[in-house]
């Protein structure tokens, strides 16, 4: 199957993970129970068809995955009728500190400009932040989801940063992290 | 909210539930095969996640977050850090004082010392009169009631008495809706963020369903330590709506989490607890 995605045996296997990534989403947003288990069946099901398909199938891989996915949803309607769960309460404070501890050191392993540029993103208050992004967009001439997208790479860095920060807390025991 | 996209919309209502069989499929088919559409909706994913935690988000979306958004654990990580990245700003990073607005140069001072000879009875009787003012806090520190909870508790009387007196009514306050937390339909707490100049945090109870005529209300710690209490609270309707206001001065206010319990008195006028609501405070004094 990975052959059927690439030739190149590298880029086919990360073709493979980021379809099984985004099947993941698709079932989960589809609220499905084990969307992990849900997307390893349609890429069971695709895998045992690979042979016919190579020399018969014209078109792109992923949307042969997606028809595929389809049918194991419907199949497994049951399972996919899961009520979310909602939104997280705010946890207390003293919950909170270790990782605001591995934020602040996170925060001093980004290059000045865009450590400055995510804490100004979310100074101020509520409203007033969403027209403060405005007048920043202005400031570094870019438009609104330019910032946003520059933000949000940087907030993915932090984020696995302190995830990483955390777990090292964990085994250290010099923060105790706590899952949240 | 700033005006999005016709596929920025898009997205959006796919994460937050709201799109049709077709749409959603169409979402999907494009987001198993194309990497910059995919980046799109994790940045989507983002941008709703800040409006939430903004408290940014118009009613309908609000609903449709807390009913269809958190469908894994990853979300609700990210809706976490989300909130530890504002908290750190706010405490670690809070908003920079406004520059003076006022740019002119001030004047040359003049050498006093000349008046001052030529004036000595007038120069004597001013400078006792600036020393007693310059001792007086030391005094009133001095002949103070020692009991602080007193102080305390006479203070929240003195801005909760109705009808609220002018000098209370002129003090810089921030006000805060706060619901019921047995009511309150998830989302984080309430939070109240005390820049240097806000000398009073005026706190707008949702009233509870059973009304009294007055309430009595105390400010409790999250481990239910009470710091003071109020009473003779009454509703007020501010533009058509009913709240019961509560004044609190904003030093008594250190940074952390508060609860309030908001009690009536029952036919036999013993109190009995109808509301309690949870906020955070940053003090920034």
């Amino acid at each position: 199957m990975l052959a059927w995605l690439d030739v190149d045996p590298g880029r086919a296997g990360e073709k493979y993970e980021v379809i099984r990534r985004r099947l993941i989403t698709i079932f989960l947003n589809r609220r499905c129970d084990e969307a992990e288990d849900l997307a390893d069946e349609t890429i069971n099901r695709v895998a045992g068809k690979v042979a016919v398909l190579r020399d018969t199938y014209v078109g792109e891989p992923t949307l042969y995955f997606y028809g595929v996915a389809k049918r194991v949803f419907m199949e497994h309607l049951r399972r996919c009728s899961r009520r979310p769960k909602p939104p997280p309460p705010e946890p207390p404070r003293t919950e909170m500190e270790p990782h605001l501890k591995c934020l602040d050191e996170c925060l001093e392993k980004l290059n000045p400009e865009n450590r400055q540029l995510i804490l100004s993103y979310y100074e101020g208050q509520k409203q007033a932040k969403i027209t403060s992004h405005k007048e920043m967009g202005a400031v570094l001439r870019v438009n609104a989801g330019a910032l946003r997208a520059r933000v949000h790479r940087i907030r993915g860095k932090l984020e696995k940063c302190v995830l990483e920060c955390l777990e090292r807390a964990g085994e250290s025991n010099d923060i105790k992290p706590t899952t949240i | 909210m700033s005006r999005r996209s016709e596929e920025q919309v898009l997205l959006r209502n796919y994460l937050l539930g709201d799109l049709d069989e077709v749409a959603r499929e169409r979402v999907e088919q494009r987001l198993l095969g194309d990497d910059d559409f995919a980046e799109r909706l994790s940045e989507a994913e983002a941008a709703l996640i800040d409006d939430y935690v903004f408290d940014a988000l118009p009613a309908g979306e609000r609903k449709s977050f807390d009913e269809n958004f958190v469908t894994d654990e990853e979300r609700r990580r990210k809706i976490l850090f989300a909130r530890t990245l504002e908290i750190y700003v706010e405490e670690r990073h809070g908003p920079r004082p406004p520059a003076r607005e006022d740019s002119r140069p001030e004047p040359p001072r003049k050498n006093p010392l000349p008046f001052i000879q030529a004036h000595k009875t007038w120069s004597a009787v001013s400078a006792l009169l600036i020393l007693l003012l310059l001792a007086s806090p030391a005094l009133l520190w001095w002949l103070r009631p020692t009991d602080k909870r007193a102080v305390a508790d006479r203070r929240m009387a003195e801005v909760n008495k109705r009808p609220f007196a002018r000098s209370v009514q002129d003090l810089p306050a921030l006000e805060l809706a706060l619901q019921d937390n047995l009511l309150r339909e998830g989302g984080g707490m309430q939070r109240a963020v005390l820049a240097d100049d806000i000398k009073l945090l005026t706190l707008k109870l949702a009233p509870p369903r059973k009304s009294y005529e007055n309430y009595s209300a105390r400010v409790l710690t999250v481990g239910d330590d009470e710091l003071f209490a109020v009473d003779g609270l009454t509703p007020q309707v501010d533009a058509g709506v009913e709240t019961i206001p509560l004044n609190i001065p904003a030093e008594f206010l250190p940074t952390d989490d508060y609860q309030i319990q908001l009690r009536g008195r029952d036919a036999d006028g013993n109190p009995v607890e109808v509301g309690r609501y949870k906020f955070r405070v940053i003090n920034e004094k």
